[in-house]
């Protein structure tokens, strides 16, 4: 913890969340530095994970406190150029769970801290610990959702919005958030990161929050952000977990539990799009693609390598692309082919697979 | 041919293949799909066995026909699937031949796993749309002028992928000039393929229509067909989804955690193997020893694996990437993208073009040497 950090609050001394989430308001105030979270799934209680860790490149302190664990984090990134031949990165970061299997980690020790330490320490847990992704529609239920429950107007004061085609545009424009929403849906564009402002009575909040599930603490009353803005996206990525969820192929089973991407009708036009797709599905970090059938319908299958984690993608439909997890297909792995079809393809609505089951004898017949 | 030729050759005809026997696997998933969800909630005993191996009472052998489905005692249906029919006459009455020796009466595999021999089956020909009628028409000929004894239901549908009404899938459609039709009385009523089917007054045949979207998780279930699968076909499968599993827990940790660029060395036991895909990849399916061992030496050439022993082979798995070298500006790989089956065909091409230049070298000096002897044994004599 930094000189700086400790004058002004020492989270050994504070015992309970309630504390910590009052306590880190008046640090933000004081120093300008925010409170960065990430909320993410994890299948038990990621202490459990952490405690197991076999790594020469991370050291860590877990204390548990009354409802959360503080724990101190250290990473040895090692790289030729740093005189020493190395750097250490070190913090603390506090953990609780907010629903069934949704866990949010938080630190206000800065963004060296939570970019090359924290996140990457998560990150080496997968799959049992995931990172959700949000589509721009769910980014917008969730700002919805604070909406109704605040008493206050909702301004977006910077947006960085990517076309499919990886063209990214900032925009520091205010707006509304129904605007800057709407704009993204008609230009065929998806939100990446917004910063927002909630104008309240006494005081306004400012935030941020990112596809990634990342979220910020600016300034302004703290129950906005913990109680309300923390509390929806943790209620959201527990939904779209669900949908992640068990998915795997078993042994000796011909049942399968596909998942089902859909689009505005007449949304993917052909051979082109099918190329699209690919190069979505070769994108997504450490896989490998197999493409069978590249036209005039496509068939690909994708294989993680972080986790053998492998799915069946077919384009089924003129707007629907249908994922049959394998044998192994952790939710991890299903969330990020999700995510890079939707960022690098086109956005649509993540469902559970349909089955024919409807279709009639005589809708077989032409 | 120069050594660049030579390898284009060997990757086009590679990937060729692919993509033939992927058309053939989805020609299966599609009937699957029909038939399982049209007739298998009427019938206790329904059967698709998508790797069929019928016994025959004479012969030690079996017969291996495309697929077969059991409905009842009383009826099947036997399919046979092809492409095309060779040109040549000898060679296409060999096709007509195998075709008559599923006319007879045969034990199909029921639910229960138990062979009964249904008291009627109708044998299906599928072949592609483009060269249907020239074929309908050779069979017909052969048959009408008795050059073959072929007095059985052969039933001739021809095949397509097309567009039907903003969709498109698999058409599926009698073929004019065998007229014969299914003995489907058992089938429900309304059900009867020898009704939707049938010629219908100044309307035509009516087609099935198969969506990927009714096929694809049979496809991914059923893996391949009853057919030998091209090398590169069945290796991409093992290397997509079955070889990661023979990983330990450790070597699964380093790529979770460290670099999944790593390469790990693992020992398949092709026995083992074989018995897992049949059961546990494959549920029912019948993946021939020959073909694990076509997919093995494959790998073998392309040096992703090892040879220990007659069944016994070491795996250098990985997450494959391109290699470099004097073929990489090729007009193959510069205009295609780098999924599994490229790269894979890439590293096999590269050794195959290789081992040919040493076979015809060696072939070379052998003839060199001969020439010298008998220019020895000449001038001696």
């Amino acid at each position: 913890m930094s000189e700086k950090e400790t004058k002004i609050w020492d989270l050994i001394e504070v015992e309970e969340l309630k504390s910590y989430k009052n306590k880190s308001k008046n640090f933000i105030e004081k120093t300008g530095t925010p409170c960065r979270s990430v909320t993410f799934y994890s299948d038990k209680n990621p202490i459990e994970y952490f405690k197991e860790i076999d790594e020469n490149e991370y050291k860590i302190d877990i204390i548990e406190k009354s409802d959360f664990w503080k724990i101190s984090l250290t990473r040895k990134i090692k790289n030729k150029n740093y005189e020493k031949g190395y750097r250490l990165v070190e913090g603390d970061f506090i953990i609780y769970n907010d629903i069934e299997n949704i866990w949010t980690a938080s630190t206000t020790k800065g963004r060296d801290f939570f970019d090359h330490a924290l996140k990457r320490f998560l990150e080496i847990f997968s799959p049992n610990i995931s990172i959700s992704y949000l589509s721009t529609e769910e980014m917008r239920k969730l700002f919805e959702a604070i909406d109704n429950e605040i008493n206050g107007e909702i301004t977006v004061d910077k947006a960085i919005v990517y076309s499919h085609q990886k063209e990214g545009s900032i925009s520091f424009e205010t707006r509304t958030y129904h605007e800057v929403f709407n704009d993204a849906k008609n230009q065929n564009k998806y939100l990446d990161k917004i910063k927002f402002s909630i104008d309240l009575a006494e005081k306004s909040f400012q935030g941020y929050l990112s596809r990634r599930g990342e979220s910020r603490y600016i300034s302004g009353p703290e129950p906005i952000y913990y109680d309300y803005i923390l509390q929806s996206l943790a209620k959201l990525i527990c939904d779209k977990g669900q949908l992640f969820t068990n998915k795997s192929r078993e042994f000796g089973s011909k049942e399968s539990n596909p998942i089902e991407i859909v689009f505005k009708e007449s949304a993917i036009k052909g051979p082109e799009d099918n190329l699209k797709v690919i190069r979505a599905l070769k994108q997504v970090k450490s896989s490998s693609i197999t493409v069978y059938h590249k036209n005039p319908y496509l068939h690909t299958s994708i294989m993680d390598f972080t986790d053998g984690s492998s799915a069946d993608v077919f384009i089924t439909s003129d707007r629907s692309i249908s994922i049959i997890p394998s044998f192994n297909s952790s939710r991890n792995s299903l969330m990020k082919i999700c995510d890079n079809i939707t960022k690098e393809f086109q956005e649509g609505e993540i469902i559970e697979g349909k089955r024919n089951t409807q279709k009639s004898f005589d809708s077989f017949f032409t | 041919m120069g050594e660049k030729e030579e390898y284009e050759d060997c990757y086009e005809k590679e990937l060729n293949h692919f993509n033939t026997y992927d058309q053939y696997v989805d020609v299966v998933s599609c009937w699957e799909a029909f038939l399982e969800k049209s007739y298998s909630p009427y019938f206790d005993e329904y059967f698709f066995d998508r790797y069929p191996s019928l016994p025959i009472e004479e012969k030690e052998n079996s017969l291996t026909p495309d697929f077969t489905v059991f409905f009842n005692e009383e009826y099947g249906l036997l399919f046979e699937m092809k492409r095309t029919f060779p040109q040549n006459k000898e060679a296409f009455d060999k096709e007509l031949n195998q075709l008559e020796k599923y006319t007879h009466p045969l034990p199909f595999k029921s639910s229960g796993g138990s062979r009964i021999t249904p008291s009627v089956h109708d044998v299906v020909l599928l072949v592609s749309s483009s060269k249907s009628f020239t074929i309908a028409k050779k069979i017909n000929n052969r048959i009408n002028n008795k050059e073959i004894e072929l007095d059985t239901n052969l039933i001739l549908l021809e095949y397509m992928y097309s567009e039907h009404d903003k969709t498109s899938g698999y058409q599926f459609r009698r073929v004019p000039m065998l007229e014969k039709n299914f003995q489907d009385s058992e089938l429900p009523d309304e059900k009867r393929l020898s009704q939707k089917m049938e010629m219908k007054e100044n309307e035509g045949y009516e087609n099935i229509f198969i969506e990927p979207c009714d096929f694809v998780d049979k496809k991914v279930t059923g893996v391949l067909c009853n057919d030998k699968p091209p090398a590169l076909y069945l290796v991409c499968y093992l290397w997509d989804k079955v070889f990661y599993n023979y990983l330990d827990k450790k070597q699964k940790e380093r790529w979770s955690r460290k670099n999944p660029r790593n390469t790990f060395e693992i020992e398949i036991d092709l026995d083992n193997l074989q018995g897992e895909l049949n059961n546990d990849y494959i549920p029912n399916g019948f993946i021939r020893m020959n073909w694990l061992k076509n997919a093995f030496k494959y790998l073998e050439t392309a040096t992703l694996a090892e040879k220990q022993e007659s069944k016994v082979y070491k795996i250098k798995y990985r997450n494959l990437k391109r290699k470099r070298n004097k073929f990489r500006e090729s007009k193959s790989e510069k205009t295609d993208f780098a999924d599994l089956s490229r790269v894979l065909a890439e590293w096999y091409c590269q050794k195959e073009v290789k081992l040919e230049e040493k076979e015809s070298q060696k072939e070379k000096t052998k003839d060199e040497s001969k020439k010298e002897e008998q220019s020895s044994i000449f001038k001696f004599s």
